[in-house]
């Protein structure tokens, strides 16, 4: 379990989200649908609502993108409300079941899947990266609150 | 060693009564009592009659035991349902001084005077009286007693989804797993038993030449190897919408140390539910058939081929049904003399019949009346045999009086239930859910049938189904139990009935039938039956009792999981907790938030503390973090329509860079909630609003923005967590934050972006203390050093940090209302002298409401006063307002606080007609404190009343 802050984290709001060309020539990147990620240069894109992505990554500049969004969308810092939990080995799934209730074992549910969803009581977004490894992004105030019970869990924080 | 279908030859030692005995891995407590000769093994609940081994599972009523020691004592375990380990530790509960010698067993001679609602009776005539009957009804009548330690074992949550969920592991259970795991379904499967295989393990059939504990593993080993999860000692607790679960798993017996968790609550949604749960024998019913020695036919059965254990020496078996024929075989088998089958049936036939007439002594249309001790177990029966009445000697009655399908989770998801006289047994009907019930509990008896695909040898054949025991009728005198661990007899429940409590609800809580940890596994049908008989009704006319969950008992500890100690509730941690920590904060709770309350310095109490450091921000300067706050970023070109809607206060002229106090409505008119509302750009807003108030402000902003306005194109963000809050306030705040940033500060009211320590801040020029103040907004990840460069700031210029108590006291002094406190959540804005700075042409959320004729007319509404102690006496929040003492109450004091900047004492309330009543004295009334205050009502504004010092 590696805890981080979120670092760079913009909120990206699209007034139609289904207009797939607007959101390619400004991200550079097809939008993911529902319940999905996808990995660009710039960063990560997750799918978090219906008009609502998280823009993952330091390479999406919020200035530039907010200008080129124009009257499209907005983008929005959110960073420092959200620390970064990497849950890496195969057990992340037994982790994030015992947090609440979520289908983490569900087949579908693999690399480039993303939930939101209340884990500890705690409304978190899931993101998983690799059959071995996951995201968690856990609000900052409920950080402590969801760190000690994956450790009483046999979790173990590590420095990367 | 004995051998058995669910026993090692591995021998485990344990204590009952603190006696030494041993017994076999595999074997439950009960099963190795028994082996051990130990027939006593409980007191009943109210009576303290002697009690034995009953039942050979879950539905075990009597023999109720405590397990463990210490802090990891756990009460009321069935002996049946504990499986033995090396130091078991078990004892006799509800008995004084001993399980032979049991004080309380005098109940039983004076149970004349104690029958069914004696209980309820004992509330006639004066309530004082109940006080001294209820010392004695306490202690005289109950089960085991809880740990006085703090448990020690850690419980877990645990959710899960499938495609097929089943619930038994039983032949059927087995089958249909296998069939879902091997069809590529996700399916689990869970059995409250150590061992798979349910009734296999108690049969002597084989199953593809198999025996059925040995099928019964390969099945399990099948599912799994297709899949598929088996959850053993886990057990089906209830069952709601949606096919949603919970199960309880036993990762160790109860008192037993283990390493990790002690139980899981699972939590499991499924697409399809397969209810395979099993049927329970039912007793029959006649006197004395409590005592140690009479037991279900199917628990002899158990003990004989699960365990290798032979219940008495001398057995009669008592049934009226086939299936009952199989433990006279079974105990035979093990050398035990079966005196005689009593089948209370005129001319049973079949296979098994026959073969039992073949080696055994079978009367027909037989019973037993009367169960007669020697000491506290069974030594002969009273029987009946057609019309002529019987003795035989016997030290074991085994009975069976037909079987109850276990229903209460197909009851509990909506299903109907189907009543089969025949069996005299309700049976699965129709459910709601995508679920169905198979096997014993859909009323299968025959394992030819249940496993089509098999072959299924059964020495004796296939019987035929159960059928119910005969209806007592008082033949002889005498307690005849129908609910055996709430001591409930056919004679209680005809006094039930004769006292007017007819409906089987209230038969059930005048009798205490179907109570306690049983649930009425074994007696519900039998009593039903016993209830339609006294009324002249068919059964399902008796009614039946609500199917609730738990069915089986959970530990306390299951249901709170993980969440203990610190962890009851989540706590919300401030991004600058640590700092605060640093800094000696004492902690409150602000809802889930977790608040620097003051910090205090040695020696001193928290009001010395907050009163000084309010007085430091009213003479110096003062750092308090108010990242809690809510915020949103709204942005958007129809981002100023969604804050003119939300936003009570004129919107459209805010200039870009400054902001306003706001208040925000509900729909009826009411104040919601208030902040301020700043304008960053064009077209994006910030509003702050009240931290307990967060959630609901979001909703209330989806709401607004999605269902009121409409698809909007604006975005709103919850930014509450992205930025920390921290407010310097006080006379040197502007010098101070003018060095930090290196820059002139906003205006009051004003806005600009700056840089404190190296980090990127937001400042907002905002007071909620009455002195000139700014909020500096931060990205919480980044807020450490801007914190510190406040702080040492402050403490440069004679200030430091201050808490919730110092804000409080500051903003009481100015007449600032707080969220839940003034703002109740029934008051108008002009409640609360706000109503002028309401937009005169409407449009926002609330408006109309507020024109309605009972928020225009003032009379009579509670209004916001200010109240200051005549004789400088602390003021007691929640006091209600009184003209003298006793009178109605014409309102409340909502906030208290001491004067910071003289002597005195103050508060805010509600009052009625408070604007008219200004300079009368009323008396704030708290008799549950006992403190009456005089009080002087004025206008809620104590300190700067011209607003000098916290303009520019």
């Amino acid at each position: 379990m590696i805890v981080s802050p979120a670092r760079a984290l913009l909120a990206l709001d699209l007034w139609d989200g289904g207009n797939n060309a607007a959101a390619l020539s400004v991200l550079g990147l097809e939008l993911p649908g529902p319940g999905c990620a996808v990995i660009g240069v710039a960063g990560s894109v997750l799918r978090l609502g219906p008009r609502r992505w998280w823009l993952d990554g330091a390479g999406f500049d919020a200035g530039v993108l907010a200008a080129q969004l124009d009257e499209s969308g907005a983008v929005t810092p959110v960073e420092g409300g959200w620390v970064r939990v990497v849950l890496q080995g195969t057990q992340w799934r037994d982790l994030v079941m015992e947090s609440g209730l979520i289908d983490a074992e569900d087949p579908a549910f693999g690399a480039g899947s993303v939930a939101v969803s209340l884990l500890c009581h705690a409304r978190c977004v899931v993101h998983v990266r690799a059959p071995d490894r996951c995201e968690v992004f856990v609000p900052a105030s409920y950080a402590d609150h969801c760190l000690s019970h994956w450790q009483g869990l046999g979790w173990q924080q590590v420095t990367p | 060693m004995r051998t058995g279908s669910g026993i090692a030859a591995v021998p485990v030692a344990f204590t009952f009564d603190g006696r030494a005995y041993v017994g076999q891995a595999g074997d439950t407590l009960a099963a190795a009592l028994i082996a051990n000769g130990v027939k006593l093994v409980a007191r009943s609940f109210k009576l303290h009659r002697p009690r034995g081994i009953m039942a050979a599972g879950v539905e075990e009523a009597s023999a109720l035991v405590t397990v463990g020691e210490g802090a990891r004592t756990e009460p009321n375990v069935r002996a049946s349902d504990v499986f033995l380990y090396p130091g078991l530790v078990a004892r006799s509960q509800n008995v004084w001084p001993s399980l032979r010698f049991d004080v309380g067993a005098v109940n039983s001679l004076a149970a004349a005077l104690i029958p069914a609602g004696f209980y309820y009776k004992t509330f006639f005539g004066p309530p004082s009286r109940w006080m001294l009957y209820e010392r004695f009804i306490r202690r005289a009548a109950g089960l085991g007693q809880p740990p006085r330690q703090p448990d020690p074992d850690s419980y877990g949550h645990r959710s899960a989804f499938c495609d097929v969920l089943v619930v038994g592991g039983g032949p059927a259970g087995l089958a249909a797993a296998l069939a879902g795991a091997e069809a590529g379904k996700r399916v689990i499967l869970i059995e409250q038993d150590q061992a798979p295989g349910g009734s296999l393990l108690c049969e002597n059939a084989t199953i593809d030449g198999l025996t059925g504990a040995e099928w019964a593993r390969q099945m399990v080993a099948r599912i799994v190897a297709a899949g598929g999860q088996v959850l053993l000692r886990t057990t089906a607790a209830g069952y709601w919408d949606d096919n949603f679960l919970i199960a309880v798993e036993r990762r160790v017996e109860p008192g037993q140390r283990g390493d990790g968790l002690a139980q899981v609550l699972w939590k499991l949604r499924a697409g399809e539910v397969v209810l395979a749960t099993g049927a329970i024998e039912r007793p029959l019913v006649f006197v004395n058939n409590d005592l140690p020695g009479v037991m279900l036919a199917g628990a002899a059965r158990a003990l004989a081929l699960r365990h290798g254990v032979a219940p008495g020496q001398r057995a009669v078996i008592a049934t009226s049904h086939d299936e009952a024929y199989r433990t006279a075989f079974a105990l035979a088998d093990l050398g035990v003399t079966i005196v005689a089958i009593l089948d209370s049936r005129a001319a049973p036939s079949g296979p098994i019949i026959d073969a039992a007439r073949a080696r055994f002594v079978v009367h027909v249309d037989a019973r037993p009346l009367r169960a007669i001790a020697r000491g506290m177990a069974l030594a002969g029966l009273e029987v009946q045999i057609s019309s002529a009445r019987q003795r035989l000697d016997t030290d074991c009655l085994t009975m069976s009086g037909g079987t109850s399908p276990v229903l209460h989770l197909h009851r509990q998801a909506g299903g109907a239930l189907d009543y089969d006289a025949g069996r005299g047994a309700f049976l699965p009907g129709p459910g709601r859910q995508r679920h169905v019930t198979i096997g014993a509990a859909a009323g299968a008896h025959d394992l030819a049938a249940i496993l089509p695909g098999a072959s299924v040898v059964d020495p004796l054949g296939a019987g035929t189904p159960a059928a119910p025991g005969p209806i007592w009728r008082d033949e002889v005198p005498g307690k005849a139990f129908v609910d055996f661990q709430n001591d409930v007899t056919t004679a209680d429940l005809a006094l039930a009935q004769r006292e007017g409590y007819v409906s089987v609800e209230h038969t059930k809580r005048y009798t205490t039938l179907g109570m306690g940890t049983d649930q009425g596994k074994t007696g519900a049908m039998v009593a039903l039956a016993q209830i339609a008989d006294l009324r002249g009704v068919p059964l399902p006319d008796a009614g039946l009792t609500t199917f609730r969950p738990p069915y089986t008992p959970i530990t306390m500890g299951a249901f709170a999981g993980p969440m203990t100690g610190d962890h009851a509730a989540p706590i919300r941690r401030l991004a600058l907790a640590a700092a605060h920590d640093a800094l000696g904060a004492l902690w409150v709770p602000a809802g889930a938030w977790m608040r620097p309350r003051a910090y205090p310095l040695a020696g001193e109490s928290v009001g010395q503390a907050s009163l000084r450091e309010a007085k430091m921000v009213r003479a110096s300067a003062g750092v308090v973090d108010v990242s809690s706050l809510a915020k949103f970023e709204i942005t958007g070109p129809d981002a100023g329509v969604l804050v003119a809607a939300i936003c009570a206060t004129p919107v459209a002229k805010l200039a870009t860079g400054r902001g306003r106090y706001t208040i925000m409505l509900r729909e009826d008119g009411m104040v919601m909630d208030d902040g301020t509302l700043w304008r960053l750009a064009d077209d994006r807003w910030l509003i702050t609003s009240s931290t307990g108030g967060a959630a609901r402000m979001a909703r209330h902003l989806t709401y607004v923005g999605e269902v009121l306005l409409g698809p909007l194109r604006a975005a709103v963000v919850d930014v509450g967590e992205h930025w920390a809050g921290l407010a310097l306030a006080g006379p040197r705040a502007v010098d101070l934050l003018a060095r930090l940033i290196g820059a002139p500060v906003p205006v009051h009211m004003g806005l600009v972006d700056a840089m404190i320590a190296g980090v990127p801040v937001r400042v907002l020029a905002a007071s909620y203390s009455g002195e000139r103040a700014f909020e500096v907004h931060v990205p919480g990840h980044r807020a450490w050093p801007v914190f510190d460069a406040l702080v040492d700031a402050v403490h440069a210029a004679g200030g430091g940090a201050y808490g919730l108590d110092a804000m409080d006291h500051l903003r009481v002094e100015k007449g600032h209302v707080v969220i839940g406190a003034e703002a109740d959540g029934r008051v108008t804005p002009a409640d609360l002298g706000l109503g002028g700075m309401l937009r005169k042409a409407g449009g926002f959320v609330g408006w109309q409401a507020l024109t309605r004729p009972a928020l225009v007319d003032p009379a009579g509404r509670r209004q916001l006063v200010g109240l200051t102690a005549v004789d400088d006496a602390a003021i007691a929040e929640g006091a209600m307002l009184v003209e003298r003492e006793g009178s109605e109450p014409l309102g409340h004091v909502t906030t208290s606080a001491p004067r910071v900047s003289e002597k005195g004492a103050i508060a805010l309330g509600l009052l009625s007609d408070g604007a008219a009543r200004h300079g009368e004295v009323l008396l704030a009334w708290s008799p549950t404190r006992r403190s009456k205050v005089p009080v002087r009502v004025g206008a809620p504004l104590f300190y700067d009343t011209a607003g000098a010092r916290y303009r520019d």
